[in-house]
């Protein structure tokens, strides 16, 4: 077996997927920090 | 990476320090699969290095501006998630590699992906993750060596010494 055998047998093998709902969880974790940041913004321009 | 997908990644960075949240949905459908079964390689269980990959895109999202000035997207996820990951392990995490489905999904009780599985599970880290990097995400030496902070030789040579043992562990189990 030479190397191009052995990468076209790995290759057939399906490694692991990303789940779906990981993508959906960090986008609304991305979405709340950034509204947290423009409401300390926002505070913090009232303070002053 | 073509200059292309560079310039494609700085425009995202640029968006996501303005504040616009899609952008980072949109790196994550760049770099994401790449950085999981990085993670996975390196023996991290799965629901780990779902949480390492959360903490990761969090720490662009927390940048603010700054993620504008990043250079390479990819290798900042992948030094982010290094530190991540030595802080988290005071020894590598060992235990059986999740980057193959169990026998009772995907590649449901195929021999062949469970001899795949064995001869990868016998390489050592630093082997086994040039060998998904370079056959599964398609990356050359250089993109690989940019990825993990080692030099394109370093990475070229450890592919070539994986695919010995590959080879001659695959070759022991002949299914293919």
């Amino acid at each position: 077996m030479d190397d191009q055998q052995v990468e076209d047998r790995l290759r057939r093998i399906a490694l692991a997927e990303l789940p779906g709902e990981l993508r959906w969880r960090i986008i609304a974790a991305a979405r709340r920090r950034l509204q947290m940041r423009r409401g300390n913004g926002t505070s913090l321009r009232r303070d002053t | 990476m073509s200059e292309q997908d560079r310039d494609r990644d700085k425009r995202l960075l640029r968006r996501l320090a303005g504040g616009d949240v899609n952008a980072l949905g949109e790196i994550y459908d760049r770099h994401a699969l790449t950085l999981y079964r990085w993670l996975l390689s390196r023996d991290v269980p799965r629901t780990e290095a779902q949480d390492i990959l959360q903490e990761c895109f969090l720490a662009l999202v927390d940048r603010g501006e700054r993620a504008a000035a990043i250079e390479d997207v990819g290798g900042y996820l992948f030094a982010v998630a290094r530190n991540k990951l030595s802080a988290r392990y005071r020894r590598p995490p060992t235990g059986s590699l999740e980057l193959i489905d169990e026998p009772e999904s995907g590649n449901s009780a195929d021999p062949e992906a469970m001899a795949v599985r064995e001869a990868l599970t016998a390489l050592p880290p630093e082997q086994r993750e040039v060998v998904v990097l370079k056959v599964w995400q398609g990356h050359t030496f250089a993109e690989i060596g940019s990825l993990l902070s080692i030099s394109p030789n370093t990475a070229s040579s450890r592919y070539r010494y994986a695919l010995q043992k590959l080879r001659k562990e695959l070759g022991e189990s002949e299914y293919g």
